[in-house]
């Protein structure tokens, strides 16, 4: 403990000169410090995670289980942009509401009537923008300093003037010569800093870096490389194979000012699929463990170091990203967890203090059920038990499929009723591994290394679940099973209810201690995006993004057939509820 | 900042000599590799052999994310089999993209995006 307590003071001495690098002629001057109380600050929602906790929680009750029946739309948003929907989660500050649309579209909104306050629509170099497979959608912001934050697929951030949309600057961050990398997550407002992870598990190149970037000029102040940027990661890629690895960390990660750390999720190798198989340890297309892919990593959020880490997927043979999942910080009997899921359908459960290297595990617990890549986890180490390789070759009913147990979108936890509520996603591919001819080191050039077709569990059709259970021990208190599987982010409020907005468009307040469905509402197209709620003028609204098309939103179709197969993906809305 | 310095010249160098796939075992593309018709036995001296291009690893290492089965269903990005799109067509798109579909030009050879064309094209409609 003293060694955090150490850390924690230099950290608010850090946090105090930040606080006096900007001005906002909002109400609210949004910089680190009030980051650090986001959690007691249930009217507004001032970034991706909610807060650092990543609880995606509200601590509004004005809608509750009592009077959610009487829940309607207040006002509707349509951005002149929404290819592949509105995957975007929305932030509010002093009743203004603010998200992203596809193709580097802004928006800046009353919150109590919907009326546009102010647009920026970036300008994006188009090829480079478009020359990878993650775009032309964005997944959020942040706030801060008087500013809004947005990373771009083009590899910029842009800050813009919270008040009038102006551009402050505009930076270049990430720069491939050869391919194309961006940004598509959501940056998160560290002390005086931004910091935003790179896309490109799929592409051949190192070193999917992870930003940290002056909030005031959009200098980088440092930079992370999650693969081949230290001797223990080069030494785990043999045939330096690192060069062509993929890696990134394309979700938004947390901030632990306890520790003054940054812990972020980090993406997976490429190839996705190695031919190698069993031999993985010394042959194939990238032997060894290959960190840091699909692990959790730890930095020193004044310097970018690595303080820790833990591969969730040592040799990541299955496209099972660690960048996909929040952060949950939870204080429990005096010693405190970081919970994060593993798109393989894990939940680790680490001990948040890093001084652990490797993390040391707390406890590790599956979420799948119809998985048979692995055996199991070990709840006491959270190594992989009984290893299903794919080598070279066809192979039959793998599960999950590529698109994970779980995926991008986050989960929720209340703190009044203890349970943490996840979704979760059940279906499974035929795959043939080829033996991929490796593309020229650092070219940016697509390196999956197989075709596969979506398929259904043994026994039964597709079908996914919200759970509500112990973050920590992972013990079931409920779960309602879902004919086709969210996809979007959830959230829970002290009202006892947890929002679920449903694949196939309808958006759903379930009881949090029973999950019984109070009250439904079908917004007409699937959501995979995110979910807040907050107030304006005194009053809780409840805003969520709708629209589909995601590469995982693609299987809905071959898998289920209507709605899935007519829906659009060029289409999606901001819709914002409250009383009457 | 690590930065790509790889050019498309040594992108063709690493493709191996590998003969035309069919997937699923029901695909059958044309020949696809123009090498082979053009070794004469009379001439070994001539010209060094240009590389062949195994269709079913260049599509399972760059299109299999969105098009699912080499081609066969649809997912993410359309059936590609029974396409009614022109072999130019299909170069044009592959070349330059067609949002969200990424372009290819700058990491695939002109060679093997015609291949690819030339493959989908070639790709029988089961009608599923």
């Amino acid at each position: 403990m003293k060694h955090w307590s150490t850390q924690l003071t230099a950290s608010v001495k850090a946090l105090s000169v930040a606080a006096l690098i900007g001005t906002s002629s909002a109400a609210l001057a949004v910089d680190g410090n009030t980051l650090l109380n986001a959690d007691k600050d249930p009217n507004n929602w001032l970034t991706y995670h909610g807060s650092y906790k990543s609880w995606h929680y509200s601590d509004l009750g004005q809608i509750n289980a009592a009077n959610v029946k009487n829940l309607k739309v207040s006002w509707v948003h349509t951005p002149s942009a929404s290819k592949r929907g509105v995957q975007s989660f929305p932030l509010a500050v002093d009743g203004v509401l603010y998200y992203t649309s596809a193709s580097g579209q802004v928006w800046a909104l009353d919150g109590a009537t919907g009326e546009v306050k102010w647009k920026y629509s970036a300008k994006l170099d188009q090829e480079r923008s478009e020359g990878t497979f993650y775009n032309p959608y964005n997944r959020g912001i942040a706030i801060g300093y008087g500013n809004v934050y947005m990373g771009t697929t083009d590899g910029r951030v842009i800050a813009l003037d919270m008040n009038t949309g102006k551009v402050v600057w505009d930076k270049m961050i990430l720069t491939v010569e050869g391919g194309n990398k961006g940004f598509t997550g959501a940056p998160v407002l560290v002390k005086d800093m931004i910091v935003i992870g790179s896309n490109g598990g799929e592409l051949s190149g190192c070193c999917g870096p992870i930003f940290a970037v002056d909030a005031k000029t959009g200098e980088v102040r440092w930079q992370f490389d999650t693969i081949g940027g230290d001797e223990r990661s080069r030494a785990s890629w043999g045939n330096d194979s690192w060069k062509t690895g993929g890696g990134g960390g394309w979700m938004t990660g947390t901030y632990d000012a306890v520790t003054n750390s940054i812990w972020w999720g980090t993406a997976n190798p490429a190839p996705d699929y190695d031919w190698g198989g069993d031999d993985w340890k010394t042959s194939g297309a990238r032997p060894g463990d290959n960190l840091y892919s699909s692990s959790v990593v730890v930095l020193n959020a004044d310097t970018g170091e690595l303080k820790s880490w833990f591969q969730e997927m040592p040799h990541d043979a299955w496209d099972f990203d660690s960048a996909v999942g929040e952060f949950m910080s939870i204080e429990r009997g005096g010693k405190r967890y970081m919970v994060h899921p593993n798109k393989g359908g894990i939940m680790f459960v680490y001990n948040a203090d890093p001084s652990h290297a490797p993390l040391k595990i707390e406890n590790a617990y599956m979420t799948g059920k119809t998985f048979n890549y692995i055996k199991g986890v070990d709840a006491k180490t959270g190594q992989l038990i009984g290893r299903r390789e794919l080598p070279e070759g066809k192979h039959t009913n793998v599960c999950p499929a590529i698109d994970g147990a779980t995926s991008w979108n986050t989960g929720a936890y209340n703190p009044n009723t203890g349970l943490m509520y996840k979704v979760g996603q059940e279906w499974c591919f035929d795959i043939e591994v080829v033996k991929a001819d490796p593309p020229p080191a650092f070219s940016g050039q697509a390196y999956f290394g197989a075709s596969w077709t979506s398929t259904h569990p043994e026994g039964r059709k597709a079908f996914g679940y919200v759970t509500a259970r112990d973050p920590i021990s992972g013990t079931i208190k409920w779960e309602k099973e879902y004919k086709y599987p969210p996809l979007a982010s959830l959230l829970a409020t002290k009202g006892n209810l947890v929002f679920v907005p449903g694949a196939n468009g309808v958006f759903e307040a379930l009881d949090a201690r029973s999950g019984a469905t109070l009250w439904s509402h079908n917004n007409g197209i699937g959501h995979h995006g995110g979910v807040i709620s907050y107030t304006a003028k005194g009053k809780q609204y409840v805003a969520v993004v709708t629209g589909w098309g995601s590469h995982v939103a693609g299987n809905y179709c071959p898998l289920f057939g209507e709605p899935f197969c007519s829906m659009p993906t060029d289409a999606g809305q901001l819709l914002v509820f409250a009383l009457p | 900042m690590k930065v790509a310095t790889m050019t498309m010249r040594g992108c063709l160098l690493v493709l191996a000599s590998l003969t035309v796939g069919s997937a699923g075992g029901v695909l059958a593309a044309d020949d696809i590799n123009p090498a082979s018709e053009t070794a004469k036995p009379t001439e070994p001296a001539a010209a060094p052999e240009k590389p062949k291009i195994d269709i079913r690893k260049l599509f399972a290492t760059n299109c299999s994310w969105c098009h699912q089965d080499y081609g066969m269903k649809a997912a993410d990005g359309p059936k590609l089999a029974g396409t009614s799109m022109t072999e130019e067509q299909l170069i044009e798109q592959i070349s330059r993209g067609k949002s969200p579909m990424p372009g290819f030009r700058k990491t695939l050879s002109k060679e093997q995006i015609e291949a690819l064309a030339k493959y989908i094209k070639g790709l029988k409609d089961p009608g599923n």
